[in-house]
Parts: structure tokens; C-alpha cells; sequence
């Protein structure tokens, strides 16, 4: 156990050491010179030498290196162009709204996909299957960004069902405690105002959701077909026990161990995928703030938000394996040789982008 | 991967079944709670009464800023207008004083005697003194960004009293006193506690220091801006909104669907092809003003396909000016006759202004031999008016064997593009704001060699004749001398083919029959005069 | 899908009762995925009007017999633009592809036959790619390029990759350790003939697998960075650009957004169950199975 947990522990300091090298590469090739973004737009010649010197631009590319993780590790992120505020600043305080909106959608991912999943397995080859295949291919192939305008344009727009944008009705406000609207909502003991962020939640949290119910909801499917075959279940099924009890309490619970890998890794995809939602939508996080960041070329700002995001996933995943170790200690050998053999591949796993 | 079950998992298993069921059991009342929190918390619910005391008002694009120093800036206009005083301001083309109850021009035209208002106070309460003028001037002065280059001419300022100083200059500047009604008063000591390395640009950039009718609570990126009123704003209230918000919309659509709901009071961004339905709706008022601003394509005078001028001249004769005013300003608008809007009293004697003749043009490119010439141009983003024309223009090129390759950018993007000559592009419709209404906030601004790369002379045009002309107009106090300097430069400036002149619009915002008093400003252009508006109830 | 494979090469699943249903569906899919495969290479010489010829005078003209999916906000007509798009979003899309699987297929031999340290350090490469969501990256390195759909193709191009290149490597480690291939290297077959005897055919089914779902998943990427803004640019008729300049005037006239959406979903659906199709019919395993 221990042997295995450092294992995957060094694993994700080397994906991190790769996302900075990457993150150091790209402040290289990119355009736009660091020293100027430092120094502010209208900097003279010597504000402009002075920056250079200060973030050491004038060394070797290996003393820059390590002067940039030195940086890193101290949280120092650099400053926006823009805002000409501290880029890791920016993020934190729009940080935890994303991750609101993320586990919103995974709630809505797991409720609709996993019993999405069962029937399909379960009514294999019927109208049933058909039925969900069809929801399924929907949510695979309708392009999220498409999707949240033509929800926001018919459950907004004319229905007047849900709100249009925001996160707050108007007039409603919270303190920000955890920057989470909703907790924050909770921990101040005011329901209209809970009431009100899960109320705006609820469209960009479906749109965010679509992609990924369709992977979820396979999975499911075919991990329960093996299951729903297996030797046991008939076992259970022979011993006279009633269906539903058959099908949750020996197939699902079983079905569902491939499916928490998957979904530990589409917390971290959804988390990419807000920059395609959350601007509809007016909310603000880290997508809203890197697609903001792209358009007005800031160059630390759209880098602080790929590294932020990368050690969101490296973290996500590597608490969901632990966890998955924790709940069934026979994973440990599964893993040890899966790891040998081939890590789950998260590509081919579908990441609807 | 298969899980026989066996006594030994049994226990673990179990434990994953009761999370997946805390997990349902949790989302189930979750979904309940969104149900049932329905009713209160859609767009325009809470306090009704609290909304009705709020004025709300729809953008398209976040401010890069608050900090007044970047208030050249439309968009950073917008959102430090309520929070902060100017010395002078203008109603309508009519300057006026504001903080400043009189000043006075020596006649060297190189010092001003500005005399204060008395009782001003910032929104900690402190109290507004020439210190805190002085401050402002020489922070802009040294930050050196933004709408300090409306005041190259400063010098000093010297306090001779808390209401009374005296500003000094290098050289006469005639647009001085009107640029000051885009300077806005910062607290001098709020500013100092927090300068940072920056002269606290890193702090103003979401905080308040003014002594506007509003203060700022509260800005969420990308989202809203929020303000409440400040009780001891000396100029007093009389029915204004109690509280002020700025929404920030990805599209004009958007925008659209909540003035529509009621979510917004005011839009500015209504897309033409909706104004005849709003224009028909008794629920909302449909504001065409007159404006200073016209929509130009500026040539990249150092690019290399655009630094020919028969190319220059082609492309400007292969613009539909008709349909841009009938199609897609939707008649709000006038065609131009020259680089200048006629609001600004220049005669256009000698000035040229193309026709749409497409067979002149291709004939001019073919004779040329320029067909098959590739050139970029850049627009603003989620701007229908500047995506509408480049795709006119594009389609008029595309006939006489040109190719326009276009692209969306926002104007911080644009900014750091067009200050390089290696980034900037060949063709960039912007519009021209005049900052106050002064010819000079065009032909100095924008034609003048010394704002090439760091100003806004996106063109990156230089002829010293005008430069001559536009400096000299810039210093003299003989207003019928600045006229005729301003129409020669205008001549010059023409003949060169620097600018497409697309277009002057007018100003369209559509806004809730509640809104009353609405006044277009062009002294600040897509902002909204919030202190003039009083909300009615419907 | 990874699971149903590992099951089958561990050869650990049981018998299943056989279905017996018609793939009609999945001819139709078929169809209409060669005929999006058509509009993708015709598509220029049969729509009606020239795609960026600007008619403001026409603009926002409901579907109708002239304008079948009506006219956008500058008078060009939906329908030319959608069928001219077909080819400037399927091909950015299989561009991608074709230089992913390259790469991929490279690597993922490289690392599986050399195996050792250079496999180690390969595959940790490709954890750090797999680390990101493709987006995100692909974003940043588009925004970085500079907006345009040749920066796009660049940055999904390398954020896609390693799927590929991990994909190849199963195969090849599988295949490696298999008896006839050890058999067959203690003959002293050579590692260029090993390959293209053994490894690559044994390849091919799962690398047609994962590109026909690829297909989809790619262009929603493509799409969606040129509906941000750092892709296509205008007077592109590439999908995702058309719903980005479409959604303005929403409104006032739907069926711009919508059609341009609807070809992105209506090629993405075709894709997939030829996808699943061509799965169930690769996968001796899964034929007659219906497990997908």
C-alpha cells in the first residue's frame, strides 16, 4: 500500500515537473516580451532594463530556469498586463466559483449517466438501450458552446424557467467566505440566497455536464453488462433475491469502480472545459479569466491558468486513486499491475473537449 | 476489471455503496433545493423594491481597469465616471466647470489659476483640497499612460491654498483645459497608503479613491461592478438610483434577452437589426444621438503592401459608404465627408472624400498591378457595427482581386499589436472618440508622428507638414487660426488616403421606459451619464 | 471502451447471447457520414451562393425556398456557408488526426519496442500531456500562435497525441510478450519486419476505433476554439466561427446559430456510431456481444 501510494505520489511530481517545463518553454517561444509585461505597457528603456534584471532575463536560460521554479514554488505566478495585479491572486479569489460550477455538473453527470448506464445494460438491445444510446450520442456530439446559448435562449429566454446569467438573483449578495457562491450562502445561514446560486447554477452546470454524461453513462453500461453476466449475480439472482436488489446491491456496486477513475478524471476536464461555458453564462472563474486572458494577449495571466488547472487534475487524480485504494483494497494489486502493464488511458477514455 | 465477490471485500464494497448513496441521497436534495428556489431567485426577483432603486446597466466588454489614468479608455470611462469628479466637464459641446468653480488662462496660454470647491468630500471623508488636484496631475504625469496623453503640455502645479493652485505648462496648450475634463481627482492619501511600485495602479485597478456620486462595492470579473451612492456627495441627490450596477454580456444578444426580462435598465450594444422592434415596444425607449465619433479603417502607413498609396486609394474606393449608413447603421448615421464629423465646425473645402466606384477601384488595382494582394485588418470584438463592415469591405475586395484576411481582437489586444510595426496590422477599424469636443482630439491625436506606437495614431502616419499644422493649431489661442490649420491638415491628411472614414453613427441605446432623463454625453462617448438618470416606478 | 479491451485481451470474458438486430442504424450513420465526407469535398461547387458574399440588404432572412437555412446578419446565405464549412472544419479536423496518429504511432513504437528507460521517459512525457485538459492547452498554445485555424490545428494537434502514442505501445507490448512473436524473434525476425508484419496490422483495428470517435471529439475542439475566438477567423464559414458570429442576432434570427450547431452535432452522431460500429465489428470479443 504504502509502496504503491509513493509511486503514484513521484508520479505526480514528475507530471508537475513536466507542466512546469512546459509552462517555462511556452513563457520562452511565446511572443511578448516578460520584461515589458513586468514593467507595464508605456515602461521607459530603463524601467525596462530594471525588470529585465529583476526577473533575471539578462542570465543563461538554465539560471532562468531555475530562478522561474524558484518563483513558482513561492507562489509568484507574475503579474497580469492587464490588471497589473498578481496572476495568482486573480485566479484564487475566481478559482473556487469554477469549481463550484464543476462539481455541480458532476452531480448532474453521476445522477443522470450512471441509472442512464444501468437501464441501458440492464434492457440491453431494447427500446430502452436505444433510448439511452440516443441521449448519450447527443451529449457526445452537440457542441457544448452551441448547446449552452440554446438552453439560455429557451429555458431563459422564453420560457423564464431559469435565470439568463450570473450567479446571484438580483439584490441577493453573500460574503465572500470560501469564494464557492453557494457554500458561502450556506455557511451564512441565508436560503434564499442558496436558493438563488443553485437556481443559476443549474443551466451552466447542465451544458458543462452534456459532454461527459455520454462517457459516464457507456461505462456504466458496459461494466454492468459484465457484471449483470458474471457468476455471481446469477448466484445472487438464484438465491431468490429480488431484482432491483440484484441489480444495485451486487452488479452496480461493482460496475462503479472503472467508472470513479473516469469520473475523478472529467473533474479535471470539466475544469478545462468552463472556458467554453462559463463566459456564456456571465459567471465568473477560471475560464471566464483565461478566455479573458487570451483575448487581450496576457501572456501570464493564459499560463497561470494552464498550471493552475493542470495541478487542479494532478491533485484530483491522484485523491481519486487514493480513495479508490481506500474503498477496495483489492485495487492495490489490480493497480500495481495495470500500472506495469498500462495506465488507464484518459484520451481514449473519451474527453469530449 | 471484475470484482468477484468474496468475503473479504464484502466489507470495503459495502462502504463505496454507502458513499454512492450519501452522494445520491445529497444530489437528490440538492436538485430539490433547485426546485424549490425557483421562484425566489431568477433574474429580476429578490427585493422588488430594492430593484426598483437600482439602475442597471448592460456592457459588452470588462474594463481593464479602474484606475482613472486609463479613463482615455471607453470602457474604464464607463465604470470611474460614477465614482469620480473632474475639475471641468462638458454639458453637451458646452464646457463648464465642475470641481473647479472658475479658472483662468494667462495670456502666455502657459499657466491656469483654478479656484476649488469648497466642501468636497472623497468617500472616506476626507476632504478634497488643491493637494489632491496637484497629486493627480503629477501621478498621470509620471505613470505617463492613458489619458495622460491628453496633457503632453504639463508641467507643475503649484497650491497656493486648499481651493486655489496654479497649473503650469511647457508649452500653450488649447486643448488642455477641455482634456481636464477627463482627468479624474484621486485621494491623494488613499493612493499614497497604497502606491506599491507602480504609483498605485496595481491597487486603483479595483479599488475607489474618488469623490463621485458612487461608491464602488464590489467588481467580479467578468461579471458585474456594483456601486451604492454616496450620502455626502456635494452635489446631492435628487431621485437618483440608490444603487448602480454594470453587467458584463459575451454577446449583444445576450444583452438583449435581459433588458427583455427586465434584468437590465439600460443596453448599449442592441444589435440594429432589433431596434424597429424595440422601437415598437411601449416598454422601452430607443436613443439616437448625434455623436463626434466616426468609424475609420486606419492604413498601416509603414505596412508593406499598405504603404502604397493607389492601393490605399483602391480600397477606399471600393467601400459601400452608402450601405454601411442604410444597412448596417439601420439609418443611424450619417456618411462622412473627411476625416473630421461636421459636429465639429470645419468647412470640408478641398477635402477628399472617395466614392464607392467599384470600377475605378479595380481599375486602379489592376493598372497598379496589385491584384492578388493579400492585407489583414483587425476589429473589436462583439462589435456589430466594425464585424458588418469589415465583411463589406471584404466581399467590395474580393471583386477587385484583393483578399482581406480578417480578425476579431479586443482593444487591450489591439493596443499591444498596433504599438509595434512588426505586430501591427495592415488595416484597423477604430473607432475615433473624441475625448472632448475639440478637432484636435482627431487630427492631433491620431495624425500627429509623435503618437506613433505609444498614442493613437494607429497608422503610424507621419508627414511633418501636418505635424507643423496640428502642433501649431495645438498651441495657438486664435480659434480662427486652429480652424483653418485644422482644415489644411484635414486636406493633407485626405489626399494621403490614411483613413477609410466609414461612417458617423449615431449613439443608439435602448433602455426601460422607467429610466428618465437619459442624456447622451459626447463628451464620454458609450458611457452613461448615471448622475442625470432618475428611475421612475412603472 | 479501455476496460472492454483489457477484459478481452486478458480473455476474461464469458459467453454472451448473441443479438440479432439489423445495424440499420449504423448503415444510416454510414451513409450520412460519407455523405458529410462528400459536402466536405464538394461542398464549395454545389452551395447556392458564394459563402462570403455580403448582401446586407438581405440580411436575417428567415429559412426559405431561396435561402433554405435563411441569411445571417450580413446577408450571406446559411446554407452555402454551412456546406462550404463542412471542409474547412473536417479538414482542420482530419489535419489533426493525421499528424496525431504520426506522431503517435511513432512514439508509441519507439517506446514499446526500445522499452527501458526510453519507454519510461516517453510515457511520462505523455502523462504530462494527458495531465491537461486538452482544451485548456490547446487554447493557450492557439492564443500564443496567434488566432488562426492553422494555430488551432498546431496547438489540438499537440495536446492529442499521446492517446495515440499510448494506444500504440499497448499494442506493441502486448504483442511482444505474445508466444508466436517471441517464436518469431528467436528465428531472428528482425524489429522492421516485426512491426510491419505483426505490430502494426494487430493496430490498425483499435487505431480505426479511436480515430472514427475521434473525428468528433476533435472538431468539437476546433469548433470550440474558434467559437472563443482564437481559431478560424472571419469570413470563415467554419462551424464553430459561424455560431460564434451568429449568436448576436439570436433573437432575431435563430437559424443562424442553430444550423452551423446542427451540422457540428449531426457530424459528430454519424461518427460515433460508425465508431461503435466499426468497434463491434473489429472486436471478435464484442461481435454479437453488445457490450460496447
Amino acid at each position: 500500500m504504502a509502496r504503491y501510494v509513493i509511486r503514484r505520489l513521484a508520479l505526480s511530481i514528475v507530471v508537475f515537473a513536466g507542466l512546469v517545463v512546459l509552462a517555462f518553454v511556452m513563457v520562452q517561444i511565446l511572443p511578448g516580451d516578460p520584461a515589458r509585461a513586468e514593467a507595464g505597457r508605456n515602461a521607459t528603456a530603463a524601467q525596462l532594463a530594471e525588470a529585465r534584471a529583476r526577473l533575471g532575463l539578462d542570465k543563461p536560460v538554465i539560471v532562468q530556469f531555475f530562478g522561474f521554479v524558484g518563483r513558482l514554488l513561492h507562489g509568484d505566478l507574475g503579474n497580469s498586463v492587464v490588471t497589473h495585479r498578481p496572476v495568482l491572486a486573480d485566479i484564487v479569489s475566481v478559482l473556487p466559483s469554477s469549481l463550484e460550477l464543476v462539481v455541480a455538473a458532476m452531480v448532474i453527470n453521476v445522477l443522470v449517466g450512471v441509472p442512464l448506464g444501468v437501464l441501458a445494460a440492464y434492457r440491453r438491445g431494447r427500446a430502452a438501450d436505444t433510448a439511452s444510446r440516443i441521449i448519450v450520442l447527443l451529449g457526445a456530439a452537440l457542441p457544448v458552446f452551441w448547446l449552452g446559448l440554446l438552453l439560455q435562449l429557451l429555458f431563459a429566454s422564453k420560457l423564464h424557467w431559469l435565470p439568463l446569467y450570473g450567479q446571484l438573483g438580483f439584490g441577493v449578495s453573500v460574503p465572500t467566505l470560501t469564494g464557492v457562491t453557494s457554500l458561502d450562502a450556506l455557511l451564512t445561514g441565508d436560503l434564499p440566497a442558496f436558493g438563488s446560486a443553485l437556481v443559476h447554477l443549474v443551466l451552466p452546470a447542465v451544458t458543462l455536464s452534456a459532454g461527459f454524461i455520454a462517457v459516464v453513462a457507456r461505462t456504466v453500461r458496459s461494466s454492468m453488462i459484465t457484471t449483470l453476466d458474471s457468476d455471481y449475480v446469477m448466484l445472487a439472482r438464484s438465491t431468490g433475491a429480488g431484482e432491483l436488489r440484484v441489480i444495485v446491491r451486487h452488479a452496480l456496486r461493482n460496475a462503479l469502480i472503472p467508472v470513479s477513475t473516469i469520473l475523478g478524471m472529467q473533474l479535471g476536464w470539466m475544469l478545462g472545459s468552463t472556458v467554453l461555458v462559463e463566459s456564456t453564462f456571465n459567471r465568473t472563474g477560471i475560464g471566464a479569466y483565461m478566455v479573458t486572458a487570451v483575448l487581450q494577449n496576457d501572456l501570464y495571466a493564459v499560463i497561470g491558468s494552464i498550471l493552475v488547472i493542470g495541478v487542479v487534475f494532478i491533485i484530483v487524480n491522484f485523491v481519486v486513486d487514493l480513495a479508490q485504494l481506500w474503498i477496495n483494497p483489492r485495487l492495490r494489486g489490480e493497480l500495481a499491475r495495470s500500472r506495469r502493464r498500462r495506465r488507464p488511458l484518459p484520451a481514449l477514455q473519451g474527453s469530449p473537449a | 476489471m471484475l470484482f468477484a465477490p468474496s468475503g473479504s471485500t464484502r466489507r470495503s464494497r459495502r462502504h463505496l455503496i454507502a458513499l454512492t448513496g450519501v452522494a445520491i441521497a445529497a444530489a437528490t436534495v440538492l436538485a430539490g433545493c433547485t426546485s424549490d428556489g425557483g421562484s425566489g431567485g431568477s433574474g429580476a426577483g429578490g427585493s422588488s423594491s430594492a430593484r426598483a432603486q437600482t439602475l442597471i446597466i448592460a456592457e459588452n466588454e470588462v474594463p481593464a481597469s479602474f484606475d482613472p489614468a486609463q479613463a482615455d479608455n471607453s470602457t474604464v470611462d464607463e465604470v470611474v465616471l460614477p465614482a469620480y469628479d473632474t475639475l471641468v466637464s462638458y454639458d453637451g459641446n458646452k464646457l463648464g466647470g465642475d470641481l473647479a468653480t472658475s479658472w483662468k488662462v494667462s495670456a502666455d496660454g502657459l499657466s491656469i489659476d483654478v479656484v476649488l470647491h469648497d466642501g468636497v468630500t472623497f468617500h472616506d471623508g476626507t476632504t478634497l483640497t488643491a493637494d489632491d488636484v496637484a497629486y493627480t496631475l503629477d501621478r498621470l504625469h509620471t505613470v505617463n499612460i492613458g489619458a495622460a496623453s491628453f496633457l503632453t503640455a504639463y508641467k507643475a502645479t503649484t497650491v497656493t491654498d486648499p481651493t486655489h493652485l496654479t497649473i503650469t505648462l511647457s508649452t500653450p496648450d488649447a486643448t488642455f483645459v477641455p482634456a481636464l475634463s477627463r482627468v479624474y481627482v484621486v485621494e491623494k492619501a488613499l493612493v499614497e497608503k497604497n502606491l506599491g511600485s507602480d504609483n498605485g495602479q496595481a491597487w486603483l485597478a479595483t479599488h475607489d479613491a474618488g469623490s463621485g456620486p458612487y461608491v464602488l462595492q464590489k467588481y467580479v470579473s467578468n461579471q458585474s461592478a456594483t456601486y451604492a451612492q454616496y450620502a455626502k456627495y456635494w452635489k446631492g441627490f435628487t431621485g437618483q438610483a440608490k444603487k448602480l450596477e454594470f453587467h458584463y454580456f459575451s454577446s449583444a444578444a445576450e444583452e438583449s434577452q435581459a433588458l427583455k426580462a427586465g434584468d437590465v435598465d439600460i443596453a448599449m450594444d442592441i444589435a440594429p437589426s432589433e431596434w424597429a422592434a424595440y422601437q415598437k415596444d411601449s416598454g422601452f425607449t430607443v436613443d439616437q444621438a448625434t455623436t463626434n465619433v466616426g468609424l475609420y479603417a486606419f492604413f498601416n502607413m509603414a505596412g508593406t503592401s499598405t504603404k502604397d498609396k493607389a492601393l490605399r486609394q483602391a480600397i477606399s474606393m471600393a467601400y459601400d459608404y452608402k450601405s454601411h449608413v442604410s444597412s448596417i447603421l439601420k439609418g443611424a448615421g450619417t456618411e462622412m465627408d473627411g476625416v473630421l464629423p461636421t459636429g465639429f465646425g470645419i468647412p470640408t473645402d478641398g477635402v477628399t472624400q472617395p466614392s464607392y466606384d467599384l470600377k475605378a477601384a479595380k481599375q486602379l488595382v489592376d493598372s497598379n498591378g496589385l491584384s492578388g494582394t493579400t492585407v489583414t485588418m483587425t476589429y473589436f470584438k462583439a462589435t456589430t457595427e466594425m464585424e458588418q463592415a469589415a465583411t463589406l469591405l471584404q466581399s467590395a475586395l474580393d471583386q477587385i482581386g484583393l483578399k482581406l484576411k480578417v480578425q476579431a481582437v479586443t482593444y487591450p489586444a489591439y493596443v499591444t499589436m498596433a504599438s509595434k510595426a512588426s505586430t501591427r496590422p495592415d488595416i484597423a477599424e477604430v473607432y475615433a472618440f473624441p475625448a472632448f469636443p475639440d478637432p484636435s482630439a482627431i487630427m492631433y491625436q491620431n495624425f500627429d508622428s509623435k503618437f506613433i506606437g505609444s498614442g493613437q495614431n494607429w497608422g503610424a502616419y507621419s508627414n511633418p507638414e501636418v505635424d507643423k499644422l496640428v502642433e501649431a493649431a495645438q498651441s495657438s489661442t486664435d480659434e480662427s487660426a486652429r480652424k483653418a490649420d485644422y482644415l489644411k491638415a484635414e486636406q493633407i491628411v485626405t489626399g494621403d488616403y490614411v483613413t477609410i472614414n466609414m461612417a458617423n453613427s449615431k449613439y443608439v441605446t435602448v433602455f426601460d421606459k422607467r429610466v428618465q432623463g437619459y442624456t447622451y454625453q459626447p463628451s464620454h462617448h458609450q458611457t452613461v451619464d448615471v448622475y442625470a438618470i432618475t428611475l421612475s416606478g412603472k | 471502451m479501455t476496460q472492454t479491451r483489457t477484459i478481452a485481451l486478458a480473455g476474461r470474458v464469458r459467453a454472451r447471447r448473441l443479438r440479432r438486430t439489423a445495424p440499420s442504424v449504423e448503415i444510416i450513420a454510414l451513409i450520412v457520414a460519407a455523405l458529410i465526407l462528400l459536402v466536405g469535398v464538394i461542398g464549395p461547387w454545389v452551395a447556392p451562393y458564394n459563402p462570403v458574399k455580403v448582401d446586407i440588404g438581405s440580411s436575417l432572412l428567415p429559412p426559405s425556398g431561396a435561402h433554405l437555412f435563411g441569411t445571417d446578419a450580413t446577408g450571406r446565405d446559411v446554407l452555402s456557408r454551412v456546406l462550404t464549412g463542412a471542409r474547412t472544419t473536417l479538414g482542420a479536423t482530419f489535419i489533426v488526426l493525421a499528424i496525431t496518429v504520426i506522431i503517435g504511432v511513432l512514439i508509441g513504437l519507439f517506446a514499446g519496442l526500445v522499452g527501458g528507460v526510453v519507454d519510461e521517459v516517453l510515457m511520462r512525457i505523455t502523462d504530462v500531456a494527458l495531465a491537461l485538459p486538452s482544451i485548456a492547452l490547446a487554447l493557450g498554445i492557439a492564443a500564443a500562435l496567434g488566432p488562426s485555424l492553422t494555430s488551432t490545428v498546431i496547438a489540438v494537434a499537440v495536446t492529442w497525441w499521446p492517446g495515440y502514442a499510448r494506444l500504440i505501445r499497448a499494442v506493441v507490448r502486448d504483442i511482444r510478450d505474445a508466444e508466436y512473436v517471441v517464436n518469431a524473434r528467436a528465428l531472428g525476425v528482425g524489429p522492421v519486419r516485426l512491426v510491419l508484419r505483426h505490430v502494426l496490422p494487430n493496430a490498425l483495428d483499435p487505431l480505426y476505433v479511436q480515430l472514427t470517435l475521434d473525428v468528433a471529439n476533435v472538431m468539437l475542439v476546433i469548433s470550440g476554439l474558434s467559437f472563443i475566438g482564437v481559431g478560424a477567423q472571419v469570413p470563415s464559414s467554419e462551424w464553430g466561427a459561424m455560431v460564434a458570429s451568429a449568436a448576436d442576432n439570436v433573437t432575431s434570427g435563430w437559424w443562424a446559430l442553430v444550423f452551423p450547431g446542427v451540422a457540428i452535432a449531426v457530424t459528430g452522431i454519424a461518427f460515433n456510431l460508425v465508431g461503435d460500429w466499426v468497434r463491434v465489428r473489429t472486436d471478435p470479443t464484442l461481435r454479437g456481444g453488445g457490450a460496447r
